[in-house]
């Protein structure tokens, strides 16, 4: 999830508050070709993917590429119209009930001396982990790749080296957004429940851990994930679990104060 | 002097329309909405007053506008202040909590301090909602008083409507002196290109923090409003939408003049009272909102500053993507 | 007598690049003084760190005998260094007088407080400002459009507005970055009166530009950059013999002709 905001965040140099929205359409539609297709999980992912490319798709549409010349906080803004109104549709389309992800291994579990791991979770941290070798690849191995990495440095010096740049920033927020998608599928059947609401705090989230990590850097999205988990765990350890989401939006600012190219971050990340 | 004189029409009829209201207005419900909307009128013109004049993006106002309201509750429910000594001390309240929030952040630039602008607000939120023994945490606090002035016990909505109505003129009032003078001016000169700003001799960092401070504080002070005439207030009434509705307010009204964020806030208002029925209709009306001002009129209805371009300020190369993906490159 | 105006050993890197080294100059009070040099010769960056806009690497920068080296530009502008900018900054939403009376900020004390109450300090502030601010925009002839925004002004007009902008500053220096950029040969020609103009009123005044005829015309001496080095200072006469001058700007060809 945290990786998706990062290509954003990296090639389209803009924050996004779409991108819960864009998890919740993912997970719902996920959920609905699990209940149509009867527990097809493949096409299911690769159905919540296909919804969410086509929301990003839009995304681009609406809020980015109209203000490529007027400056980052102007798409900010079309990117909290755009989440307001998906996220209202959302509740108006999928209803405000939490719905039950059907589980695919019966809640069947093995057990590891005292810890119980369930299958779900094995086969999504799997799934995890060979979509960022996938992605990996792609970005560093594939002409696309390539060409984002390009656009995500420098646009002016992309396009003057004959790149299409706007197609490379559609088709890279496309990506991201078709990975969310699935990270929503995923959660979905990880927490064995959806809701559209549940995007909201999520893509803060996301977005924390892609600041924390550094913006632009997959890795470092990966990392910033990964510890901003372990911190939150550590709060509600240790004050109560309440505080949960308070630690990451204190991370969020501390980073931004402290260091904002992020941990692993790339130097001149624009904040000058 | 035309536009001095046209200025004193609008205020004049704006003053009269509005002081009549309650008068031809029997029903009490219209009333409520009527009330609500200039309350929102006092929380969009303070917005304005940061993201419209200073140019700073604040997209967590919600933030300032609970600690007033929460500050205002809490110690009138445990010393029983009178509302006339909570209402400026909410406004303080929050102004000190901006200078908390502003003295590390408004160095950062654009998204990044608005993306700490929200934090925030959340966190203002989470505090609230999970210090339970101050907050009562999400049960909320019920039986705020109401005002009571020369012995009369503020109770319809009338009355309320009159109050709030009279702390938007002077806020109104303030403001425009306020930016009539040097500190008004230092102001939009930031917004409109910080570094030229400096080379006047103007301290920028300084002037962003009154600002900021200016602004939260009548924010508070709608906070502090809020509590006694809902006389109940919870955490989930500054949740960051409310932040994203003031924020549509504004963008929709016209940013950077007095009088967009009245017409913002009075519109909204009502169109999304009139769908009250369905909670989530209503914020789709703020979303598509947002979305049809910056696309079509990004001045908003009664702006004439558009929409700060930050890029040029900050950028001495522009560049626009053409359709073939031909580059013009031009110094700006 | 000593300078108003001094750099010692300045030096500005960019990474590996060094846009200033060991830049020393002294500029006199009430002369108008030329900075020239091919394109990336270090002017704008010699500007912007006398000016606070950049730290200097190296070296340090005095005004009237007192270090200002690394402050912050607005303590800067209120020692009454004022400076315009390559790229022309006025504040576009404001209107031709406000952006005017911004210049005042320094020369007003009006806080918070005087302006919510209106205040003796508010009024004496506000009737100078305004006062002061006309007669400004009377000099430099703007004064028909003191009520227009100043976006809606022509190009030449804009140039003279951010002067007029700086000159309400206070200014005991004015350093003046390309002033003439973009104007047609008219406007230039009144520029240069204007320049000598502000110059006989008592100013100081260091100007980088382009154009030379403005600069041979108005300067009473040149200093002359290349490659972040001061390579030549002399009066407009001796700096156009300098033969290390015409190689910086015909390049090492010229020996061909």
């Amino acid at each position: 999830m945290a990786i998706g905001y990062s290509i954003i965040l990296g090639v389209v140099g803009l924050v996004t508050f779409v991108h819960g929205e864009v998890i919740v359409y993912g997970a719902f539609t996920g959920f609905y070709t699990l209940l149509l297709s009867r527990g097809n999980v493949a096409l299911a992912l690769l159905a919540g993917f296909a919804a969410s490319w086509i929301l990003g798709v839009v995304v681009n549409k609406i809020c980015y590429q109209p203000f490529q010349q007027r400056g980052r906080e102007v798409a900010l803004i079309a990117t909290i119209g755009l989440s307001i109104t998906l996220r209202s549709s959302a509740q108006v389309l999928f209803g405000t009930q939490q719905k039950f992800m059907p589980d695919m291994f019966q809640n069947r579990f093995f057990a590891l001396g005292d810890i119980r791991i369930a299958y779900t979770q094995v086969f999504v941290f799997a799934v995890v982990f060979g979509l960022c070798l996938l992605l990996q690849r792609i970005i560093t191995k594939t002409y696309f790749g390539m060409a984002l990495r390009a656009v995500s440095m420098n646009k002016k010096a992309a396009a003057l080296l004959g790149l299409d740049v706007n197609r490379a920033i559609l088709l890279g927020n496309a990506l991201a957004c078709g990975l969310g998608g699935i990270s929503g599928v995923l959660l979905g059947m990880y927490y064995n429940a959806i809701h559209p609401l549940m995007g909201a705090s999520m893509a803060m989230k996301a977005f924390t851990a892609t600041v924390f990590g550094g913006l632009g850097s997959i890795t470092g999205a990966a990392i910033g994930g990964f510890l901003l988990g372990i911190f939150e765990n550590f709060a509600v350890a240790m004050l109560s679990s309440g505080y949960r989401d308070i630690v990451a939006f204190l991370i969020l600012i501390a980073v931004l104060i402290a260091k904002p190219s992020g941990i692993m971050g790339r130097r001149g990340v624009e904040l000058s | 002097m035309k536009p001095a004189r046209k200025s004193i029409v609008l205020i004049g009829l704006g003053a009269v329309i509005s002081l009549a209201i309650p008068l031809f207005l029997k029903n009490e419900y219209l009333l409520r909405v009527a009330t609500i909307a200039l309350l929102y009128v006092l929380l969009a013109s303070s917005l304005n007053i940061i993201n419209g004049y200073s140019g700073q993006f604040n997209i967590g106002h919600a933030g300032f506008y609970c600690i007033g309201a929460y500050t205002s509750a809490i110690l009138a429910k445990k010393f029983g202040l009178s509302f006339w000594v909570l209402l400026p001390i909410g406004g303080f309240a929050a102004a000190t909590s901006s200078f908390l929030l502003g003295i590390p952040t408004l160095r950062l630039k654009g998204i990044y301090f608005a993306m700490t602008t929200l934090g925030f607000s959340e966190i203002v939120r989470l505090t609230v909602l999970n210090w339970q023994s101050l907050t009562r945490g999400p049960m909320g606090i019920p039986g705020i008083p109401s005002p009571e002035l020369l012995g009369m016990q503020f109770r319809s909505n009338a009355h309320f409507y009159y109050l709030i109505l009279g702390i938007n003129a002077l806020m109104l009032f303030l403001t425009s002196r306020v930016l009539g003078s040097r500190i008004g001016r230092a102001w939009s000169a930031i917004r409109e290109d910080e570094a030229a700003a400096q080379a006047m001799g103007i301290e920028v960092f300084r002037f962003k923090l009154l600002n900021l401070a200016y602004g939260a504080f009548w924010a508070g002070i709608a906070g502090c409003f809020y509590a006694s005439f809902a006389s109940f207030i919870s955490p989930d009434s500054f949740t960051l939408d409310e932040g994203f509705s003031m924020l549509a307010m504004v963008l929709l009204g016209g940013q950077g003049t007095l009088l967009g964020p009245i017409l913002g806030a009075t519109f909204l208002t009502i169109l999304s009272e009139t769908f009250r029925t369905i909670a989530q209709y209503r914020l789709i009306i703020y979303g598509v909102a947002i979305l049809l001002t910056i696309h079509l009129r990004p001045q908003g209805i009664a702006g004439s500053v558009f929409l700060r371009q930050i890029e040029t300020a900050r950028e001495s190369f522009q560049v626009s993507f053409t359709k073939e993906s031909e580059v013009d490159v031009s110094y700006s | 007598m000593f300078p108003i105006l001094e750099t010692r050993d300045l030096c500005r890197h960019f990474g590996g690049l060094r846009a200033l080294e060991n830049v020393s100059m002294q500029i006199w009070e009430r002369e108008i003084c030329g900075i020239i040099g091919p394109n990336g010769a270090g002017k704008t960056t010699l500007f912007n760190v006398i000016t606070g806009f950049l730290r200097a690497t190296r070296g340090d920068v005095f005004f009237q005998k007192r270090s200002i080296t690394n402050l912050p530009p607005e303590r800067i502008a209120r020692l009454g260094v004022i400076r315009t900018f390559q790229n022309i900054r006025i504040f576009k939403h404001m209107t031709v007088l406000d952006n005017v009376k911004v210049g005042f900020h320094t020369q007003t004390s009006t806080r918070l407080w005087d302006a919510l109450a209106h205040t003796a300090v508010f009024r004496r502030d506000e009737d100078k400002v305004t006062e002061e601010s006309f007669r400004i925009l009377k000099e430099v002839g703007l004064a028909q459009e003191a009520n227009n925004l100043a976006m809606n002004l022509p190009y030449g007009m804009q140039r003279k507005l951010e002067i007029a902008r700086a000159l309400a500053a206070n200014p005991l220096v004015l350093l003046l970055d390309e002033p003439a950029a973009g104007m047609n040969p008219k406007e230039t020609e009144d520029l240069v009166s204007f320049i000598r103009q502000l110059n006989g009123w008592g100013l100081t005044i260091v100007v980088i530009e382009h154009d030379m005829k403005l600069i041979m015309n108005v300067c009473h001496r040149i200093i002359v950059l290349n490659h972040g080095k001061k390579i030549c200072e002399g009066t407009p006469k001796e700096v156009q013999k300098d033969q290390q001058v015409v190689e910086a700007y015909l390049g090492r060809s010229s020996d061909l002709t």
